[in-house]
C-alpha cells in the first residue's frame, strides 16, 4: 500500500466547539487525519472519530513540543500539515498541493495563515517533511524552525511558499482561561531561554490578563532588555513594544519616547506606526503625524500575506484616510481634509461618522472658497 | 419629563447640510452630530420660543402623522429639569436634542405622508405659529424626507480614530542570536531577571 501524502496533525484537548469545523476542512483536502488527545473531558475525541480522524491518547506533560511530536510521530504521511482546532484550512488545491510536495529538495512549505479575524495574514512554517529529525521544540510556543534551519545548513533543504490558507478562530472569545494553564509554561520556558521575546511579550499579556499590571509592565521590559541587546531584530522583537505602549497609553502615561525608539527598530510594524500617529494627533502635531498616516493609507492589507506579521486591518484604507482628513482638517487644509475623507467614505460606504466628517470638511472648503 | 420647558439651539455650533439629514459641529466640546431628517427638524425646532410639548405635534403635523410621536421625541429625564430657564440653559437645550434621538426606541415602522408640502394644512397651520424666519429652513428638511423615521441622532468626536494597534507574528518566532555587545554580563543579568520574576510569581502564589 502506497504511504499517504499528506497528514494532518492535530493536539487537542476540550475543543468540541471548534474540533468538527476544523475537521470538515480537512475532509477530502489530507489524505489522514491524526489526533492527539491530551486529557478532554468533553466530546473531542467522538467528534473526531465520528469525522474518520485516528485519535490517539496522549498524557498531558506540560510540553507542547513533546504533545505536538507525539501526533508527528503517528503520521504516516510523506509530508505533515499541523494545525490546530480552532483553525480552518480555507485554501487548499490538491492538484497544486500534490505538485509542490513532489519536489524533492524542499523540507518545508508555508501557508498564509490569519491568526484572527480582521487581521491581515502572515506566512507560517505549517507543512513539513515528515523526517524524524524535523521535530517541534519548546514547552510552549513550540517551533518547528530550529530544526529546519539546522536541516536548510546541513543539507541544502529549502523552504517554500505555498499557496494555501489556513485561519484562526479560537482566539477571537474569551482567552482568559488559557492564561493559568500558560503561565508556568512560559516561566519554564523563559528559565530554559531568556531571549525567546515572544515569550516575554506573551507573559506580560497573560500576567495582565490575570490582573498584574505591573508583573506584565516588568516582563515586557525585560523583553526590551533583549531586544535592545541584539544588532538584528525579527519581527517577534517588536511585540513587546507594541504591547507595553498599548499598556502605558491605557493608563494614561506617556509613551513618545518608547514609540519613537520602536518606530525606529522596527519601521514595518504598521501597528506602532499606527501608535505613534495617534500620539502626534493627541500631541497636535498634525503636520508629522500625517507621512505616518499615508504611509498607512498606501498599503494594501491584502498584499501583506507574505509578511512575518499580521496586523488589525483597522488601521489601513478607510480609517488612515480618515486620519488623514482630520490632521489636514485641523491644519485648516479643507480641500485636503474633504478629499481625504471623501475617499475614507468610498472604502467604508456605511461609515456615518465618516461621512459626517466628510461633510463638515466640504462645507468649510465651500466657505473658504466663497471667502476668496 | 416637563413638557414645558422651551428648547434652544446653542449658540456656536456649525451646521452643514446633508443629502439625507444635516451634520451638526459643537467645536466647543468637538462633537459631531449626524441627524437625520426628524431630529434635524426637532433641532430646527428649537428657537427658544417653542414649548417641548409642541414637538411632537409638529412632526405629527409635518408628516401628517395619524397621532403625535411623543414616545419617539420624550427627552431623558435628566436633561428634563422642571423650572429650567428658558435662555439659562443652552447648552442644556442641545443636549436635550441630541439625547431625544439617541434615546429613542429604534423604529422600523415608518408613516407615508399623505399630503405634498403645499397641501398639508395641519402643516402649514404649524408653520404660522413659528417665527418667520425658520419657515423655509422647516420646510426644506421636511421637502428632504419621503417618509416619517424616528428621530435619529449619531454621534463622535471629530478627532475619534477606530484603528486597533494591534499585531502578531507566528509563535514559531525563535531567539535571535546576541550581538557583538551582547555580553555574558547581560545574559547573566537576563537568567537573573527571569529568576526574579518567577521567584516573585512563585511568593505570590
Amino acid at each position: 500500500m502506497p504511504r499517504p501524502l499528506l497528514s494532518a496533525a492535530l493536539i487537542v484537548r476540550d475543543e468540541e466547539r471548534f474540533l468538527a469545523a476544523c475537521l470538515s476542512s480537512l475532509a477530502g483536502r489530507v489524505d489522514e487525519i491524526v489526533v492527539v488527545d491530551t486529557g478532554s473531558t468533553d466530546r473531542s475525541r467522538d467528534i473526531a472519530g465520528d469525522l474518520g480522524a485516528r485519535v490517539l491518547p496522549f498524557r498531558w506533560i506540560d510540553d507542547f513540543a513533546a504533545a505536538r511530536n507525539a501526533a508527528v510521530d503517528a503520521s504516516l504521511g510523506e509530508w505533515v500539515l499541523y494545525i490546530d482546532a480552532d483553525e480552518r484550512l480555507v485554501e487548499f488545491d490538491r492538484a497544486e498541493a500534490e505538485r509542490l510536495l513532489a519536489a524533492r529538495d524542499h523540507a518545508c512549505y508555508t501557508v498564509l495563515f490569519r491568526p484572527q479575524r480582521g487581521f491581515t495574514r502572515y506566512r507560517e512554517h505549517r507543512i513539513f517533511r515528515n523526517r524524524p529529525e524535523l521535530r517541534f521544540r519548546g514547552v510552549i510556543h513550540e517551533s518547528l524552525i530550529p530544526a529546519l534551519d539546522e536541516l536548510v545548513a546541513r543539507e541544502g533543504a529549502r523552504i517554500g511558499a505555498s499557496a494555501i490558507g489556513l485561519e484562526h478562530d479560537g482566539y477571537d472569545g474569551d482567552i482568559r482561561h488559557k492564561h493559568p494553564r500558560n503561565l508556568p509554561l512560559l516561566e519554564k520556558r523563559l528559565a530554559q531561554d531568556p531571549a525567546h521575546v515572544y515569550s516575554w511579550a506573551h507573559l506580560g499579556t497573560s500576567l495582565l490578563g490575570l490582573g498584574d499590571a505591573e508583573g506584565a509592565e516588568q516582563a515586557w521590559r525585560r523583553g526590551l532588555d533583549v531586544v535592545r541587546s541584539r544588532a538584528a531584530t525579527t519581527a517577534a522583537d517588536g511585540l513587546p513594544y507594541l504591547h507595553l505602549a498599548n499598556f502605558l497609553l491605557d493608563c494614561g502615561r506617556d509613551a513618545t519616547e518608547l514609540l519613537d525608539e520602536a518606530c525606529r527598530r522596527f519601521p514595518d510594524n504598521y501597528a506602532l506606526l499606527w501608535l505613534r500617529a495617534r500620539t502626534l494627533v493627541e500631541a497636535a502635531r498634525y503636520r508629522e503625524a500625517m507621512p505616518l498616516f499615508a504611509r498607512l493609507a498606501a498599503i494594501d492589507p491584502d498584499a501583506l500575506g507574505d509578511g512575518p506579521m499580521a496586523f488589525d486591518r483597522s488601521i489601513f484604507a478607510a480609517n488612515a484616510h480618515a486620519a488623514l482628513g482630520l490632521c489636514a482638517f485641523r491644519l485648516g487644509m479643507y480641500d485636503q481634509s474633504a478629499a481625504h475623507y471623501a475617499r475614507a467614505e468610498t472604502l467604508a460606504p456605511g461609515d456615518v461618522a465618516i461621512r459626517a466628517k466628510r461633510v463638515l470638511a466640504e462645507g468649510r472648503a465651500s466657505d473658504a472658497a466663497a471667502r476668496r | 419629563m416637563d413638557w414645558s420647558i422651551c428648547l434652544e439651539r446653542a449658540s456656536g455650533i456649525e451646521i452643514r447640510a446633508a443629502p439625507d439629514g444635516i451634520v451638526v459641529y459643537d467645536p466647543a466640546r468637538d462633537r459631531l452630530h449626524y441627524l437625520n431628517p426628524t431630529a434635524a427638524l426637532l433641532l430646527e425646532s428649537c428657537d427658544g420660543t417653542l414649548p417641548a410639548a409642541e414637538l411632537p405635534a409638529l412632526l405629527a403635523a409635518a408628516f401628517d402623522l395619524p397621532a403625535p410621536p411623543t414616545g419617539e421625541v420624550e427627552l431623558p429625564h435628566n436633561t428634563a429639569r422642571p423650572g429650567a430657564p428658558r435662555r439659562g440653559a443652552r447648552r442644556l437645550t442641545f443636549r436635550c436634542c441630541t439625547g431625544v434621538a439617541l434615546l429613542c426606541k429604534v423604529s422600523t415602522g415608518t408613516h407615508r405622508r399623505g399630503h405634498t408640502m403645499s397641501t398639508n394644512p395641519s402643516l402649514e397651520r404649524f408653520l404660522e405659529r413659528v417665527e418667520p424666519g425658520r419657515r423655509d429652513a422647516l420646510r426644506k428638511i421636511i421637502a428632504g424626507a419621503a417618509v416619517y423615521t424616528t428621530p435619529v441622532v449619531a454621534s463622535f468626536t471629530l478627532e475619534s480614530l477606530d484603528g486597533q494597534a494591534q499585531a502578531q507574528v507566528s509563535n514559531q518566532a525563535v531567539s535571535v542570536p546576541a550581538s557583538s555587545g551582547w555580553s555574558l554580563a547581560a545574559l547573566a543579568g537576563m537568567v537573573a531577571a527571569a529568576g526574579a520574576l518567577l521567584l516573585r510569581r512563585r511568593r505570590r502564589g
